[in-house]
């Protein structure tokens, strides 16, 4: 399915974030992650259990330096 | 003699610091530099934002080199609107498992001022769903005050724009806020020198947030040491209670028994 990612067009074959999650590599046993879908936060919890369908608007965002 | 047990430099929403200054992490030459540079400072708040995980390149993480060290307080710095910045506010809780914001909603790019609007609306928002918010505001009374009444848990108004070192432009408005409200002022933005630290705490601000004054010094780790060192001064001389300003002169030495009379 075609979804978008952090603002990019993407195409994803799994199910869910813990499967979009692993397929970009990002630990999913620290702190320090944080995603939203359609603009609502999805607890970390809930990752397993959160299907993604076509057309969803993921962002996938962690602390950067800053002010 | 009896001693006094030396309050906490900072309270914000209910804990104590022994530091009044918080600092940034943003722009420094290095990691390394980044981390001395915080070390010699006291610092012991330090302000990260939230950003899209980089999915092509390497993943160094901020938080592995921080957490542990220092209190992380997320902004919510970029966001033009109150709904931007209530979304990021609820990643960084997600991310970092801190209910603390340091809620900045910018109403454009160049000057980066508050949208004291959308400024609000989100404070609403966030206070209302149990943030601790720490409002970047404008130099303004009445925005301050609103944001106080509105439950922030410290208000932080502008001494000059964002990165600029023009230093505390309206010391009077400083002043003012600092003395009608009872929540914790906290200057932020503007700082470009120790002495600009100090007169924060002199003209009665509860602690100080800054990052390219010391980030970008030519020695930041210097710089960072300096901004301890005047943080902890102005507060000194704060509690110590200044002499009143006086058009004209008054002779500090003895008028009677001089020579000659």
């Amino acid at each position: 399915m075609e979804i978008s990612l952090n603002g990019n067009p993407h195409r994803f074959a799994g199910l869910n974030l813990v499967d979009l999650l692993a397929e970009h590599a990002i630990d999913q046993t620290k702190p320090g992650v944080a995603v939203a879908v359609n603009d609502s936060i999805v607890p970390r919890a809930e990752w397993a259990t959160a299907s993604l369908k076509p057309g969803d608007t993921v962002e996938i965002v962690r602390p950067h330096s800053g002010g | 003699m009896s001693i006094q047990p030396t309050p906490p430099a900072l309270s914000i929403a209910g804990e104590n610091f022994g530091s009044a200054l918080m600092a940034g992490t943003a722009g420094y030459p290095n990691r390394q530099v980044m981390l001395d540079a915080l070390s010699a400072s006291g610092a012991e708040i330090v302000t990260v934002s939230i950003r899209r995980v980089d999915l092509t390149g390497p993943r160094e993480s901020l938080i592995d080199l921080l957490t542990g060290k220092y209190r992380l307080l997320p902004n919510t710095a970029g966001c033009a609107t109150a709904r931007d910045a209530v979304l990021t506010a609820g990643l960084a809780r997600e991310a970092l498992g801190t209910n603390w914001v340091k809620l900045e909603v910018v109403g454009d790019r160049e000057t980066l001022y508050p949208d004291v609007e959308q400024l609000l609306k989100a404070a609403a928002t966030l206070t209302e769903q149990g943030f601790a918010v720490l409002a970047y505001s404008n130099d303004d009374p009445i925005t301050c005050e609103k944001l106080a009444d509105m439950g922030c848990a410290a208000v932080m108004p502008l001494g000059a724009p964002i990165g600029s070192g023009l230093g505390i432009l309206n010391p009077y408005n400083i002043e003012t806020i600092c003395r009608r409200l009872t929540t914790p002022i906290i200057l932020d933005a503007g700082i470009g020198t120790a002495s600009d630290a100090a007169f924060a705490m002199e003209l009665g601000c509860s602690g100080v947030l800054l990052n390219t004054a010391i980030a970008r010094a030519d020695n930041p780790v210097g710089m960072a040491g300096a901004m301890r060192l005047a943080v902890e001064a102005g507060r000194a001389a704060r509690a110590a209670g200044r002499i009143p300003k006086r058009l004209y002169a008054e002779a500090s030495s003895p008028e009677l028994g001089l020579i000659g009379s």
